[in-house]
């Protein structure tokens, strides 16, 4: 546990940064209070006030930690940062519903070449409205992960539960599509009496139903590797969350002495 | 007539030129840095209130100075050493540092 552990809490609290990179700073910072003091005690002076100039040498106020901050702002940040919040999220929702939007006409045209269209299985749309909910939450944690660099573990969560369930529930709908259909198509034989091809009506169904599981099933698939793959993301973001606690540890007996020894500005190297 | 200095370029200069000096000896620590500028300066330059890591973190960036982790004490500390980078800037910033305060001495005994 930290000797500095309210400073470096306040520290990381007010670091909005990717996680890796608040850990990094976070830890430079801890090790570096601690051999200042140390280094201050060696020289007589009393461990009090060798600790109390550690934290007002290398503490950052909050003009210094801006500026700190800004050398490890991500590409995305430092391009949006200058709008306010409301046009910030405006521009953040018109990317996103483009990007859906590509995506959406991308898997339309690849899908294009299977009969899913022309003679639709009844639990095609379900699947297809299934496989784009799979994109946009798969593109909204990437855009979470990777361009904004979030480093809230619950933000980036949020909604993640989802794309198992959407697993679940493609390869189920695929398969009771397939039964759902399986059921008419015995009926149309019923009904088309022994005048009938059979061969065709049986064709048909299989033709329409086979893409239509095909779909579910890359469907399911997809959303659960997504889900692996973006969870693994995540568990390092929170990974590097919990490196910055264990670092820090609780605070109970020291926040009262911290909280006095805050730092007032003085200015850089006089 | 020269060209006219920019007195907050000047500052930066100045700070990156304290860190770059101290670490000269060799790879140091934030805290070390900190302590080496005071000490050698006998007090008349101090980094206070963490400003000492914005410059050392654009100097990093800029390929100036390098960070590498390591351990010590069993916990993980970073110390920074320069770069070839950051020796030839050195030497470039020595020389216009000598200028820029030749000048000043210059102007200020001139007044006397």
């Amino acid at each position: 546990m930290s000797t500095f552990a309210a400073e470096l809490r306040a520290l990381a609290e007010r670091l909005d940064l990717p996680q890796t990179v608040r850990a990094d700073i976070v830890r430079e910072l801890d090790a570096d209070l601690r051999g200042l003091a140390d280094a201050l005690e060696a020289r007589g002076i009393p461990r009090e006030e060798a600790r109390r100039r550690a934290v007002e040498t290398l503490l950052p106020t909050p003009e210094a930690l801006a500026r700190l901050v800004s050398h490890h702002r991500p590409l995305y940040r430092r391009l949006v940062d200058r709008f306010s919040d409301p046009i910030r999220h405006r521009l953040e929702r018109a990317l996103f519903g483009t990007a859906l939007l590509a995506f959406a006409l991308a898997g339309g045209a690849a899908l294009g070449g299977l009969d899913l269209f022309a003679d639709p299985a009844a639990f095609t749309p379900l699947l297809l409205g299934l496989g784009l909910a799979t994109g946009g939450l798969v593109l909204w944690k990437l855009f979470q992960l990777h361009v904004r660099k979030e480093h809230r573990t619950e933000r980036l969560r949020r909604g993640l539960g989802w794309l198992p369930a959407i697993a679940v529930a493609a390869t189920v709908g695929s398969l009771l599509g397939l039964t759902w259909d399986l059921y008419g198509t015995a009926g149309r034989l019923i009904e088309a009496g022994p005048e009938a091809d059979p061969r065709a009506i049986l064709l048909a169904w299989l033709r329409r139903d086979t893409a239509m599981a095909s779909l579910g099933l890359v469907v399911g698939a997809l959303a659960l590797g997504c889900w692996l793959w973006l969870a693994a993301g995540v568990a390092r973001v929170a990974r590097a969350e919990l490196e910055i606690e264990r670092d820090i540890g609780p605070d109970a007996d020291e926040s009262e002495s911290a909280a006095s020894m805050e730092p007032q500005p003085r200015g850089e190297a006089r | 007539m020269g060209r006219a200095v920019d007195v907050q370029a000047l500052v930066r200069d100045m700070n990156e030129a304290l860190i770059l000096a101290v670490l000269r000896d060799g790879a140091k620590h934030g805290y070390q840095i900190a302590l080496d500028v005071e000490e050698r300066s006998g007090g008349t330059f101090a980094f206070q209130h963490g400003t000492l890591y914005p410059i050392l973190h654009r100097l990093e960036k800029e390929g100036r100075i390098e960070g590498k982790w390591g351990t010590g004490e069993g916990r993980r500390r970073k110390e920074y050493r320069p770069t070839r980078r950051g020796h030839e800037w050195m030497a470039e910033q020595e020389e216009s540092l000598r200028d820029v305060f030749g000048t000043l001495i210059g102007l200020l005994e001139g007044e006397r």
